[in-house]
């Protein structure tokens, strides 16, 4: 004798299993455009009063060799030199970081010690804390002066943008990507391109020498 | 056997048949039941080969499903959003974030101009607020891969392939003079994935237009100006079969994030889950 219990649980058991499929979320949460979308909220207070064209309204959060969070903003007050690049780039970007030094070769000692050098990772997925500072290790880069930045994805792609950056990851890892050393006044202005890579530096020099005398 | 056990038996194996059956359909992926927010559609996975990319990078490049909007962004929902965010107004927005002829065509701040505006593509934007406007509506550009995949579709089919018509349709539009008014959005062809105006309406944004390394005026790599570059002097065209394609990456390699253009606008996509992934067909190359 059967009892008809046994075929009503199998029916709970059936639209239990109908209850646990999870609902599919339309869609994953979107990256967050880091330009300020939300930006008629309270700015930072140390952002409210960039010059118009400043380069630090752009308030991401990056971390540096040292793992430590840093913003844009952090570079006021002193003129900084500022390049994007990559660590496993052979060639071009060793020459980058070269000629960032050059920049600043002819300078005194005094004129040297107030400039700020900052390297942004196209590559985050590569490009860890661990691996900035051994890079910065291998190239001679004093953390005091020279800090390397990594960002998301979408960080990256708006400071590139800012700064008119073109660069694209190939299949293999590799990035192509222009070549450009730029010139931020202490407000995180852009002062001057220096494009490509055996440019003389002579004009980026000037510039840098009138922004320091500029204090 | 008695009669009421089989009875009961009969009760039991019916009930085990309707739980199977219910388990079964509860579990089984359905691409219907997933439907794409409002106003997108779902433009399945495929392979895309990207104009130019470096000699040891041949193959193409895989795209997962992906939300796409069907339509444009308008002037009346680019309206709602500065109205959201006066930062983005054309009196309040930064000279960093757009440039000086931003949102041009609209009369005021919050006003578009007659409301039989409201319906044409939004333009004169900047990608600074293209991808702004993304993030408050909770999606993303598309990629250039993304929308070139998207693009690929004809009327009838998922390629053009079988659309001469089309395609030459196509590059009569980027012949044509831009009309003085735009038309409404949803004006011109509806593709096979159910998306309007890739063709034919305005050139838009992505989110990767930047990647669009132009390598020289020259087709002979070495001419390239090495020093400007780096990596791209492996690189070169895979093909000009698709010139439509061609004119749409020259245009690309041309802009920067704060140019507003008034042929310019832009849609927007989302990611989409994996379950949603159809498994029929997808177009290959």
């Amino acid at each position: 004798m059967l009892p008809l219990r046994p075929a009503l649980l199998l029916l709970l058991l059936g639209l239990t299993l109908t209850a646990c499929r999870a609902d599919v979320q339309p869609a994953q949460a979107p990256a967050a455009a880091a330009v300020p979308v939300r930006a008629d909220a309270p700015a930072a207070p140390d952002l409210a009063d960039l010059p118009e064209a400043s380069l630090y309204v752009l308030d991401a959060p990056w971390t540096d060799q040292e793992g430590q969070t840093v913003r844009l903003a952090s570079f006021r007050g002193r003129p900084v030199l500022m390049a994007m690049i990559f660590t496993h780039c052979g060639f071009a970007c060793p020459t980058i970081v070269r000629e960032m030094k050059q920049v600043t070769a002819g300078l005194s000692e005094a004129e040297q010690a107030r400039v700020r050098y900052v390297l942004v990772s196209m590559d985050p997925e590569r490009d860890t804390p661990e691996v900035l500072a051994r890079y910065a290790r291998a190239h001679g880069l004093d953390p005091a002066q020279w800090t390397l930045l990594r960002g998301d994805a979408q960080h990256v792609r708006v400071l590139a943008n800012l700064l008119d950056v073109t660069y694209r990851r190939e299949a293999d890892g590799q990035f192509s990507h222009a070549n450009l050393i730029t010139l931020l006044d202490a407000e995180g202005t852009v002062v001057r391109r220096q494009e490509g890579l055996g440019t003389a530096p002579d004009e980026t020099t000037a510039a840098l020498r009138t922004l320091l005398a500029a204090r | 056997m008695t009669a009421r056990s089989l009875r009961l038996l009969c009760r039991a194996a019916l009930g085990l048949l309707l739980c199977v059956a219910v388990a079964a359909a509860a579990l089984q992926p359905s691409g219907t039941a997933q439907r794409p927010p409002e106003g997108m559609a779902l433009i399945p996975g495929g392979r895309y080969t990207p104009l130019y990319s470096s000699p040891t990078d041949t193959q193409a490049v895989a795209v997962a499903p992906f939300y796409l909007d069907t339509h444009p962004v308008t002037n009346a929902e680019f309206l709602a959003f500065v109205r959201a965010h006066p930062t983005w107004r054309r009196s309040q927005v930064r000279r960093l974030f757009a440039d000086d002829r931003y949102l041009q065509h609209w009369p005021g701040d919050l006003d578009f101009g007659p409301d039989s505006l409201g319906s044409r593509p939004v333009v004169n934007v900047s990608w600074f607020a293209a991808d702004a406007y993304a993030a408050w509506r909770g999606k993303r550009l598309p990629t250039t891969a993304e929308w070139e995949l998207a693009a690929r579709a004809g009327r009838r089919q998922p390629t053009q392939a079988e659309d001469p018509e089309l395609t030459r349709r196509i590059l009569d539009w980027y012949g044509r003079p831009m009309p003085g008014v735009l038309p409404a959005v949803g004006s011109t062809f509806r593709n096979y994935w159910g998306i309007y105006d890739l063709h034919g309406l305005v050139w838009e944004w992505v989110l990767d237009f930047n990647s669009a390394v132009v390598t020289g005026e020259s087709r002979n790599n070495t001419d390239l100006d090495r020093t400007l570059f780096c990596g791209s002097g492996a690189v070169g065209a895979s093909s000009f079969d698709d010139y439509a394609a061609f004119i749409r990456f020259a245009f690309r390699s041309g802009l920067e994030a704060d140019y507003t253009v008034p042929n310019l606008g832009f849609r927007c996509a989302m990611d989409a889950p994996a379950a949603a992934r159809r498994t029929s067909s997808n177009p290959t190359s």
